[in-house]
């Protein structure tokens, strides 16, 4: 039941990060709740263990329930019988002391232990604190209470006792159920690989665990199995569904010789294949680790939650031994022990730690489940406020790209090009170096008319401008992209024109024809019902960019170079955060300077992002529905915190003034946990739920 | 005190309404029984853990209203003002079970303690069983808050406690018949069943209310019911305050 990759200062059950003290022996947990959850769930599969530890929770709450009727019948009593005889009320309340007694015992039993190694823990890492006090808390109510039984007089607080263990032990183990549950979606991502393989060596097949395979290992797949690591096809052909990696919902015909990602599904063929990426290095794995980084890494409001709860322990020690200190001294031992205890069961620091992790966790994980990954969860916040949506065109607002016609020019035969086919063949050979829509284009152009791409050397891209390589034949320099950067005259037309140059002259030029997205419409009119401006930013002629803008009811700006785009989103940043969405790969630097840069289709290789959002499934209408989770998150935030500290505000001094009595004090927090709880798993189960329904 | 057989039947009327939430717990618990006999004990343990819960709810609630008339005498009228604070509870409760009043946003949203004890529904163990129904009394349920309100309008102990185990009772039967048959009665007779426990539980909250407002008005606690006959003798009065 590991959650991702739990780094060394990862609480084992959950996956948060473990504050203060570095990695020790054994299992490390954030909190109470993980070290009980984690026994609910160590042994997977074993339903006895996860019986016995709620039915443990079970009896101690049934016990603590009995400890308060007769804790209740004491308090009454006096009303009742008001005018009793003195040996009868002695009697009674002997037996009122000694049944409370009787029903506390298995509490401490069966709750003790957990708390026990709690603060046990904390003392081990040097970090003594709320987990120690409520332990010595509860010992002291215990005591006291024991003391008076025996001596037959004064108060018991058998149910103080009972009820903060009962409540600590639920509380911690409610939070640690929904902690767990919110990064559930990360999990299930992880749980498509194998935890064995077939590996195929001289011996035969072997099944072996998946972390012992190595680089170069021979692995047989089989149809409907997960692809286990980054691999290359040895012998075999099998339809191949990439969805988990790429989004891409068609399957890929894939055979010898091809590489396959971990994580795809292989439909319907036996395949022998030789693994190119060690187990953990593959590309579901990266892909999971970046968004589990984020999560991991959390949010600047988030460190800031995390730094003043950070004070806000040691303050909570301090008032609670300030109040013991202090009441003791006015109204005796019992009442200094109640309050100081009551003071840390209040403030047990759930709700504000909590508060903004959970969130995160969940709007992630909800993300990813949708195929969107989110690399950066500030990013996440920050769209909630965005006001400015900029779009890049080709590629993002409009989908593919065809070559609608081929003009060679008077040069072209000088230049060794005889005919349309030659020329399209070297314009091929600069393309298939680039992932541009119009450089997919020429390729799809030269395989439909059956021309083999020129082979050049040193190809390089220049973002924005277009491709360079230079020719084996003579070693001209080639260029295709666009007229500004080719020196041919800039063309405005109705088409997007690329100019193909050698040795700096223009031997011909592509036209090319594009189609909006289908999605492209209403998203642009979803997000303008949100209130957001939205801006075409791209390097495209005027005719073209004002024509998509004004379909999409967009402002346009055309002819921009990459720094041009920068220096238009730091311009636009005046009115509220400004997100661009673009194509993962030349936009780049415009993605990376925008509040949040959403990619869309960034394809598998993480390295290669520069955006904080990955739409994978390259669908536009995703982007909606993310700023609507962006929103529901960023609001449920607010409100834990909100909710945070205006109960801490209130309940702390009240506490330290002895008004609030343990066992109220922990319904309060646990009415608390289940409000940030609750509200956070929300987001995790229905955030956006209408949105996409209405997909 | 309010007169019980009213509580009974808001209690088994006004299951009929809950079974949305704990029906299915009972199913869960009726799927994984073997055969008929085994089952009525199991759902007769987690209906006794349920009542259990309900006694202590009843019992806390009893005990903190007579706190809260003790510590407020001269200030408010604290019983009054809970009867007037349950009654609306009830009203509003059985409009939205009746469809008058609409529920705003998603109701019943995501409980992280509902799944929780799957496992003790699962087991066959009776004690399992008992356990499941002592945490299915906690869930939260607006019926159960009006009802745990009422108790605490009765400022005693174990007028509380006999509050909840009256109206715990009469959930019981609802709840057994969806744990063994599942579907003892057809859709329509549910939905008439359905509608008959809203306007119970409105009932049960008007009498409340007018019982409040009769003691806010008057000073003294009303004796019995207003709506059924003249009952003098019921008034208790180890009830009385101090």
């Amino acid at each position: 039941m590991l959650p991702p990759s739990a780094a060394p200062s990862d609480c084992d059950y959950c996956g948060l990060p473990v504050a203060g003290g570095t990695a020790g022996d054994g299992p490390r947990y954030c909190c109470l709740g993980c070290r009980f959850a984690a026994g609910i769930t160590a042994a997977r599969g074993d339903d006895g263990e996860a019986r016995w530890m709620m039915a443990r929770l079970g009896l101690a709450l049934f016990f603590t329930m009995n400890v308060m009727v007769f804790t209740m019948v004491l308090w009454s009593a006096p009303e009742a019988d008001p005018a009793g005889s003195a040996a009868a009320a002695r009697v009674f309340y002997d037996l009122a002391r000694h049944a409370c007694l009787l029903f506390s015992a298995p509490v401490v039993l069966l709750l003790g232990g957990p708390l026990l190694a709690e603060a046990a823990d904390e003392v081990r890492r040097g970090r003594g604190g709320v987990g120690l006090l409520l332990m010595l808390g509860v010992g002291a109510a215990l005591a006291i209470s024991v003391r008076a039984t025996w001596a037959g007089e004064g108060h018991v607080y058998f149910e103080v006792a009972c009820t903060v263990l009962v409540a600590v032990t639920l509380g911690r183990w409610l939070e640690a159920s929904g902690k767990l549950r919110t990064t559930e979606a990360l999990r299930s991502l992880r749980s498509l690989l194998p935890d064995t393989v077939r590996r195929v060596d001289g011996a035969g097949e072997t099944r072996v665990a998946l972390a012992s395979v190595a680089l170069g290992d021979m692995l047989r797949v089989l149809p409907g199995e997960h692809v286990p690591t980054d691999a290359r096809i040895v012998t075999g052909r099998a339809a191949i569904d990439e969805r988990a990696v790429t989004g891409e919902s068609e399957p890929v015909e894939k055979g010898q010789g091809d590489g396959l990602w971990s994580g795809s599904l292989d439909l319907d063929g036996e395949l022998l294949v030789e693994v190119v990426a060690p187990p953990g290095a593959g590309t579901l794995e990266r892909l999971i680790d970046a968004v589990t980084d984020a999560a991991r890494r959390g949010s600047r409001r988030q460190r800031l939650a995390g730094t003043i709860a950070a004070w806000f322990l040691p303050l909570v020690v301090v008032v609670a031994l300030g109040s013991l200190a202090f009441h003791w001294h006015r109204r005796g031992p019992a009442a200094g022990v109640l309050a100081g205890l009551a003071v840390v069961v209040v403030a047990c620091p759930c709700a504000l730690g909590l508060a903004t992790p959970l969130v995160l966790w969940a709007a992630i994980g909800r993300a990813a489940r949708r195929q969107i990954l989110i690399r950066d969860g500030d990013a996440l916040f920050r769209l909630a406020r965005a006001r400015t949506f900029c779009f890049d065109k080709t590629g993002t607002l409009t989908t593919g790209s065809r070559v609608e016609g081929v003009e060679r020019a008077a040069a072209a035969a000088r230049h060794g090009l005889a005919d349309d086919a030659a020329l399209v063949s070297l314009a091929a050979g600069l393309a298939t170096g680039s992932t541009h829509v119009h450089a997919r284009a020429v390729v799809d152009e030269a395989r439909r008319r059956g021309c083999v791409p020129v082979a050049l050397a040193e190809v390089r891209t220049f973002p924005g401008r277009g491709v360079e390589g230079r020719r084996g034949a003579d070693a001209a320099p080639v260029r295709l992209g666009s007229g500004t950067w080719t020196g041919d005259a800039p063309a405005d037309g109705p088409c997007a024109v690329s100019t193909l140059c050698v040795a700096g002259t223009v031997v011909g030029r592509l036209r090319f024809a594009e189609t909006v997205r289908p999605e492209a419409a209403a998203t642009a009119a979803a997000l303008a019902a949100r209130g957001a401006r939205l801006v075409v930013l791209s390097g495209d002629r005027r005719g073209r960019v004002d024509e998509v803008a004004a379909a999409l009811g967009m402002a346009g700006e055309a002819r921009l170079l990459p720094e041009e785009k920068l220096a238009r989103i730091e311009a636009l940043r005046g009115d509220g955060g400004v997100v661009m969405i673009g194509d993962g790969i030349n936009d780049a630097p415009a993605l990376a300077a925008a509040d949040v840069g959403v990619a869309l289709g960034c394809g598998a290789d993480v390295s290669r992002w520069s955006a904080a959002v990955c739409l994978l499934r390259d669908d536009l209408s995703d982007l909606p529905w993310l700023v609507d989770l962006a929103a529901r998150s960023e609001r449920t935030v607010r409100w834990n915190l909100l909710w945070a500290f205006a109960y801490n505000a209130a309940l702390v001094p009240l506490a330290a003034a002895g008004q609030v009595h343990p066992a109220l004090a922990a319904a309060a927090m646990l009415a608390s946990s289940v409000l940030v709880v609750a509200g956070s798993l929300r987001l995790a189960d229905d955030g956006g739920a209408a949105v996409e329904e209405a997909r | 005190m309010m007169e019980w057989p009213l509580l009974v039947a808001s209690g088994m009327l006004g299951s009929a309404h809950c079974l949305g939430m704990c029906g299915p717990l009972a199913l869960a618990l009726g799927t994984a029984s073997r055969g008929w006999r085994t089952n009525v004990l199991r759902q007769s343990a987690y209906s006794a853990g349920r009542l259990f819960t309900y006694v202590v709810l009843g019992g806390i609630a009893g005990c903190a209203g007579a706190r809260a008339a003790r510590g407020l005498e001269g200030w408010a009228n604290v019983p009054a003002l809970l009867a007037l604070a349950a009654g609306g509870l009830l009203v509003v409760q059985g409009l939205l079970a009746a469809g008058v009043l609409r529920r705003r946003g998603v109701g019943g949203g995501a409980c992280p303690g509902g799944a929780a004890f799957r496992a003790l529904l699962a087991s066959r163990g009776l004690g399992d069983a008992f356990l499941a129904g002592l945490f299915t009394g906690l869930l939260p349920c607006g019926l159960l808050y009006g009802m745990v309100a009422l108790a605490a309008a009765t400022h005693d102990l174990p007028a509380g406690m006999l509050t909840m185990a009256a109206f715990g009772l009469g959930t019981v039967p609802a709840m057994m018949a969806a744990g063994i048959g599942g579907t003892l009665l057809g859709v329509a007779a549910r939905r008439h069943l359905h509608a008959v426990a809203a306007w119970c539980l409105v009932l049960t909250g008007c009498v409340s209310i007018v019982r409040g407002a009769g003691f806010l008005d008057l000073g003294t606690e009303p004796p019995g019911c207003p709506l059924c006959a003249p009952q003098g003798d019921a008034a208790p009065a180890a009830a009385e305050p101090g």
